[in-house]
């Protein structure tokens, strides 16, 4: 039987791809001009006293999440 | 996480570096907060939704139909060979996949298992002499800490207990009295 091998980062840094997709949004819409459930969870972060939002379960797929606002960089991660 | 410029790995929950080219270094770290959309429109007016065109086939077959069927919404999945990736085993404390708030204050992080609020309640526990509410709200899981004299909310995350454990080893887990 084969031993299990613990993960390195050696290991991971030799892989070409990874295994998440990040979520890259260019744009952004008014929350209240969406269609969604009034019990989707959200996840909400404040930046310039503005409110942004990402739909949990859209986050629960991608991990990460990264793009730019007002030119400073972020990056969420769930 | 793996950047892809330098491919150096990152904890995602302090934003620091810890392995590669970039380890020492950290990002700047925000808290974030959730809500539902009810909520979220009723109070505030003006928030902007960056909204996911990933459409995946296989994930919507998995959210549509395997989901609901084997009850994964209530208990939580995650796929096998995740936990495989971890580079240290997962703290024996609690079930792995426990949902719950984790605080950041006074270089000190606690635990608080969702279970162990109920829905409405609010726990007021003194931290620095300070006093610190946890309410989770009435409809849904939503819990979120907060400082009774200024409002402000300390560092939190709303996470699962091995992610939780392995960035912060030596944290404590809230109980109730009965346990």
């Amino acid at each position: 039987m084969k031993s299990k091998q613990p993960i390195t980062y050696e290991k991971v840094n030799a892989k070409k791809s990874f295994r998440f997709t990040p979520f890259r949004p260019k744009s952004s819409q008014p929350l209240a001009d969406v269609r969604l459930s009034s019990e989707e969870d959200l996840m909400i972060m404040e930046k310039s006293e503005r409110r942004y939002a990402f739909i949990l379960r859209q986050l629960a797929y991608h991990h990460l999440a990264q793009g730019n606002i007002e030119g400073e960089a972020y990056l969420v991660s769930f | 996480m793996m950047d892809e410029e330098t491919r150096s790995l990152w904890d995602p929950m302090t934003g620091k570096a810890f392995k590669g080219p970039m380890a020492g270094a950290a990002m700047d770290i925000w808290p974030v907060f959730y809500s539902t959309t009810k909520k979220e429109t009723s109070t505030f007016k003006n928030t902007q939704l960056f909204l996911s065109k990933n459409r995946n086939p296989q994930k919507w077959v998995f959210q549509k139909i395997f989901r609901p069927l084997l009850g994964l919404d209530s208990r939580g999945f995650i796929p096998p060979y995740f936990f495989g990736t971890m580079s240290a085993p997962i703290d024996p404390r609690l079930p792995k996949l426990t949902q719950g708030l984790g605080v950041i204050a006074d270089k000190k992080a606690r635990y608080y298992p969702l279970d162990c609020i109920a829905p409405g309640e609010t726990i007021r526990e003194i931290w620095g002499g300070e006093e610190l509410m946890i309410t989770r709200a009435e409809d849904s899981a939503i819990v979120e800490a907060v400082w009774s004299s200024t409002g402000e909310k300390p560092m939190q995350l709303l996470s699962r207990w091995y992610g939780f454990a392995f960035t912060y080893p030596n944290c404590e887990v809230f109980q109730t009295t009965d346990q």
